[in-house]
């Protein structure tokens, strides 16, 4: 049985190994791309992203992009139909696959913007950090 | 499996009480829990937010296999906190929700526990107990139903929660707790 977000829920296995994905909640109103199922911590950077870091270290290692259903009703919604959740949660895999590709393409492809987040975030937190690593 | 029915059944169909939603702190309202975000986690196999719900809002350790007697984890239930426990609570999250706008129909609670539960990959269990680092604190959402009705079985439903850093002036509440929500109510 597949549910209206998508997912295959009466077959989920919490035992499963997680892989990185993009997951949108619609509760929420928000996609959440992550790197590692670990404690995290949430830094809010705007009403927009907010910065998932790890909880030991707090290395950033994803984030959160908020209000898309907000945004499709502002500008997508057509008063006419009456299924508007249903044409909405057809987009989300859209926005699941983009916000996907996104998070891989900062954190896996050279891993340079992570550095550079960190790096920031650390000369936000006083933290002394005198040399990027090499693969920065 | 049967496990994540009953972990996730588990979850969702708690109505958590909490105090204060509104000006009166102290009054008592109940909460769903968020259903299909719930089930999207775990389909995800993204463990960690319902390990987090289940001993900081629920105040439980999650009910997986050996939970309560694996070494680590005993007392398992020591140190765990409640939805009910929170100290302080906001309204507005002054971000778009759905079809709120700038989120005001949505209400933090925020909670200090002292230890919580995070997904490990271990054969033992695959809920393991941690002590909660300094300066961090956990803040619970709920959107409210509109129109409000007092008098209903629920006022909303907890969406998510997360832990966020404390204020070094006044650790008890979340950094830039003054910009990121609207009102505090108690």
């Amino acid at each position: 049985m597949e549910d209206k977000m998508g997912g295959p829920t009466n077959k989920t296995d919490l035992s499963g190994r997680y892989f990185p994905v993009a997951v949108y909640y619609e509760d929420a109103d928000m996609v959440e791309y992550v790197r590692q199922d670990v404690p995290c911590v949430n830094r809010r950077i705007d009403d927009f992203l907010t910065l998932t870091l790890k909880m030991e270290g707090r290395e950033p290692i994803g984030f959160k992009l908020k209000g898309f259903k907000n945004f499709y009703l502002h500008y997508f919604k057509d008063d006419g139909q009456r299924d508007d959740r249903d044409r909405f949660l057809a987009l989300v895999n859209v926005i699941e696959k983009a916000t996907k590709l996104l998070g891989n393409k900062i954190f896996e492809e050279g891993r340079k913007a992570a550095y550079e987040q960190a790096y920031k975030i650390a000369k936000e937190d006083n933290a002394e950090l005198h040399e990027l690593p090499s693969a920065a | 499996m049967e496990m994540v029915g009953y972990v996730l059944l588990g979850l969702t169909s708690r109505l958590l009480l909490s105090r204060g939603l509104l000006l009166i702190r102290g009054t008592i309202c109940r909460f769903r829990m968020s259903r299909e975000d719930a089930m999207k986690a775990a389909a995800a196999h993204r463990r960690q937010p319902i390990w987090e719900i289940w001993s900081i809002v629920l105040g439980e350790p999650p009910p997986v296999p050996n939970v309560r007697t694996w070494g680590l984890n005993v007392p398992a239930e020591e140190g765990l906190i409640a939805l009910v426990e929170a100290h302080a609570c906001f309204r507005g999250i002054c971000r778009a929700l759905a079809e709120d706008d700038n989120g005001e129909n949505v209400v933090a609670y925020i909670l200090k526990p002292r230890f919580f539960y995070g997904y490990a990959a271990n054969l033992v269990s695959t809920a393991v107990k941690h002590a909660t680092p300094e300066g961090l604190l956990f803040a619970a959402y709920a959107r409210l139903d509109i129109p409000w009705d007092a008098q209903g079985a629920t006022v909303g439903v907890v969406t998510h929660g997360g832990f966020v850093e404390s204020d070094p002036a006044n650790p008890l509440l979340p950094e830039d707790h003054a910009s990121r929500y609207t009102e505090r109510l108690w």
